[in-house]
Order: structure tokens, then C-alpha cells, then sequence
């Protein structure tokens, strides 16, 4: 017995503990198999601003298609709010341009450029709206008339990431209560079926406007511009339609297009419009400092 | 012995284990962002069903809300509904956003019979 111990203690330093490497190696497999095969982590409770990028064009669009039905700015500022973009009518723009390119839907496409044009719209600017703090709309009718809307939290900073199975869904932790701000009027739309008549064209001969542009801008029987107008520009052998109000910073009717000297083009406001014909970039200066100039068009509603 | 050598066994499967498990729940998951749709906090997830009852409200295109409510999350668009509801009514929806939650459940369930409950014969 003695000589067991003995050498059972005097050989276990000899032995390299290889059944201890070898739970240590079982027991990490059997880890890895838990936590990335059978119980992989899993992401819940993520905040707007945190989704990719084609989510969030699915998103930015459902709130303009939102805008559109309800003509809430203030709400539609929220929503956008929770996206974290500093710079969300340029966004919106830019995602109307794309969609135009890709072929997308026109309806979708006037949706952005319209909600773009009234984010950009002096009125709008007037708002005093913190950035990102949603402010509601004023109640509906009978019991919630006047109170604050309760709208989605804005401070989540970051994704939960939680093992399969999620966790129960709780209710959301308390909404910050928004405070009242007076529905600001919605951008001016065109009455549906007026169509746009050509009350100015002037050649802009600029020497540092390259290449020639097509300078369109369309407004309303008041004055006012309208943002999110079809204008389809034809010449032999190409055709091709864009929107107002896709550059919000040079105004909420604008829209351009560059021309080709010597190209004859035709062009059509909204549907119901005349098409203006025989559209040329003008022939600015003389001899050595002679060069394509710009044109400007103004359309207003009957 | 062998029970001590057993023992020591057991426990480096035990600290490999929880190695394993910390690789792959902590350090492993870096994604930040780029989530989908369906990841969004239910609060958000009714906001996104309140927008579809809004754009169902002005054009009453069913075929249309129930495409964006697919977009959010694979669950029938009823439930969707319904959960922004209740989502709604625990945040302090105004009513008339309620209502115009409703609406479209009330369109989906017109509009998709087979997925309204029927008393049984």
C-alpha cells in the first residue's frame, strides 16, 4: 500500500495530464456546439437607426408613404428622427434618384421627393423641434383631443443580443411623453388634375454652368413650389422622366436636366400638361468665347 | 485516484464549456448593426404597423399593406396587427391611431377569410 502511494505520486508528475487537456478540449466543443449551432445568439429589440441600409430605405419610404396619406410633418420628422440622420431630406432625395434609376415605382418615388420638399420648406424649418425628440401630433377626437401622443422610445442606444430562446416580450420600458407642438400646414400640393403652363423661359449664360442644364421649377397657381411633379423630357432617340423637389436645397419645385448642345428636346410637366416643344441649350457669347448656355423654365398651375 | 482524476475530468469540461459558450454569446457576435426588420423592439414594430394602417387608410390597397407588413417579420399579418394594437394600447396610442390600426385589421380579416376564426359547426 505504501508503495502504491508511493509511486502512484512519484510517477503523476512524470505523466503529462493529458485527460485534463482533453476535458478541457471536449468541454470547448461541446461549448462552441451550444452557442453557435444549437443556441446562437440572437438579436432582439434593435432601434431603427441600426438597420442596414436596404431596411432602412424600406423604412424611410413607408414614412413617406405615411406623409403622403396623412400629411403629418411632425410625426414624419419623428420617424425620421429615429433613423439618426442628420441630413434626412438629402437622404430622402437621394433614395427617390436611386429608386428613379433602378425603375421604382413612381407613386413611391413623388412619396420621397414630397416629403423631402416639405422637410426643406421654410415652414418647416420654422419648427423648433429638438433633433430627434418626436413630437406628436395633437390627439384625435373626444377623450385624447389636445393631449401628447405617445411615441416609440428614442434612447435605446444598442442591440440586445440574447441565446436562443429569445426572452418573453415585455412591455417597452416607459416612452419619454412628447410634448405638445402645433401641426405645422403641409407642403402645397397641386390640385390634382390642374395642368402647368410655361410662364417664363430665360436663357442662364453662365460660363461656370457645365454642362448646359435644364432648369425647371414648378409652382402652384400661388407662387408656392411643388415638390414630387413628373416632368418627362423626349429627344430623338431618348426619353426619360425625373421628379421636383429631389434637390431640396435649391428649392422644393426644382428640378434640372443636363442637355446636349445641338439636341432638340420636348418636354411635359405633370400628365395633363402641353408639351413644350423645340427646346434647345442657347448659343451664349461670341466668337473665341462662345458656349452652351443653360435654360430656365418656370411652369405654374393654372 | 481515478475518482480525483474523474473529478478534474468533469471540471476542465465544465471550464471548456464555459469558454466555448463565452467565445460564441460574448466575444463572437460583432455586429453592430445592419439588423433586419424583424429585430426591431416591439414598440418600433408597431410604429411600422401603424404606417401601413395609415397608407391602408388613404388607398385601401390590402395587397400593398400585407406586402409591407411582410417586410416586418415573417408572422401572419393578422397577429401583426393585432400585437400592434395591443403594442399601441399599452404605449397610449391616440385613438385615433388605434382606429386606424383597427381598420386594417378589419381589411385583413375581409380580406383574408381563411385566416378569420369561424364558429364551429
Amino acid at each position: 500500500m505504501i508503495e502504491d502511494e508511493y509511486y502512484e505520486e512519484d510517477e503523476a508528475p512524470r505523466q503529462p495530464p493529458l485527460y485534463l487537456l482533453t476535458g478541457l478540449v471536449i468541454g470547448l466543443l461541446l461549448g462552441l456546439l451550444i452557442s453557435l449551432v444549437i443556441a446562437p445568439v440572437q438579436v432582439v429589440d434593435t432601434s431603427p437607426f441600426l438597420l442596414g441600409e436596404e431596411e432602412k430605405d424600406a423604412y424611410r419610404l413607408l414614412i413617406a408613404r405615411a406623409f403622403q396619406a396623412d400629411q403629418n410633418l411632425e410625426r414624419a420628422r419623428a420617424r425620421l428622427g429615429l433613423l439618426r440622420d442628420n441630413a434626412a431630406p438629402q437622404t430622402l432625395a437621394d433614395q427617390a434618384l436611386r429608386m428613379q434609376s433602378n425603375g421604382g415605382s413612381e407613386a413611391d418615388i413623388r412619396a420621397l421627393a414630397e416629403l423631402a420638399a416639405a422637410l426643406s420648406s421654410p415652414q418647416s424649418a420654422a419648427s423648433t423641434q429638438p433633433a430627434g425628440l418626436p413630437t406628436a401630433p395633437p390627439g384625435g377626437e373626444g377623450e385624447n383631443a389636445g393631449t401628447p401622443q405617445t411615441f416609440p422610445t428614442l434612447d435605446l442606444n444598442q442591440a440586445v443580443q440574447t441565446a436562443t430562446p429569445p426572452p418573453t416580450p415585455t412591455s417597452p420600458p416607459p416612452t419619454p411623453r412628447p410634448t405638445f407642438t402645433p401641426r405645422l400646414l403641409p407642403t402645397p400640393l397641386p390640385t390634382l388634375g390642374a395642368p402647368f403652363d410655361l410662364v417664363e423661359q430665360n436663357a442662364i449664360c453662365e460660363t461656370a454652368q457645365t454642362p448646359p442644364r435644364l432648369m425647371i421649377e414648378v409652382q402652384d397657381s400661388s407662387g408656392n413650389p411643388v415638390p414630387g411633379i413628373a416632368i418627362t423630357v423626349a429627344w430623338d432617340g431618348g426619353i426619360e422622366t425625373f421628379y421636383t423637389g429631389l434637390m431640396p436645397s435649391l428649392g422644393a419645385g426644382y428640378a434640372d436636366f443636363d442637355m446636349q448642345a445641338g439636341v432638340v428636346y420636348s418636354l411635359r410637366v405633370g400628365e395633363l400638361s402641353e408639351t413644350i416643344n423645340d427646346l434647345q441649350a442657347p448659343a451664349c457669347g461670341e466668337g473665341e468665347a462662345a458656349f452652351t448656355g443653360s435654360l430656365r423654365l418656370l411652369f405654374r398651375q393654372r | 485516484m481515478r475518482l480525483r482524476r474523474l473529478i478534474w475530468f468533469v471540471v476542465m469540461i465544465g471550464i471548456g464549456a464555459a469558454a466555448g459558450i463565452f467565445y460564441g454569446w460574448v466575444l463572437r457576435p460583432t455586429q453592430t448593426s445592419d439588423f433586419a426588420l424583424n429585430t426591431l423592439r416591439s414598440d418600433y414594430k408597431a410604429d411600422f404597423v401603424l404606417m401601413t394602417a395609415e397608407i391602408y387608410q388613404k388607398d385601401g390597397d390590402l395587397t400593398a399593406a400585407i406586402s409591407r407588413l411582410a417586410a416586418l417579420e415573417e408572422t401572419p399579418p393578422l397577429r401583426k396587427v393585432q400585437q400592434a394594437i395591443l403594442t399601441g394600447q399599452q404605449l397610449g396610442y391616440a385613438r385615433s391611431d388605434i382606429e386606424t390600426l383597427a381598420a386594417l385589421f378589419q381589411g385583413l380579416q375581409k380580406g383574408l377569410p381563411s385566416l378569420t376564426p369561424t364558429a364551429e359547426p
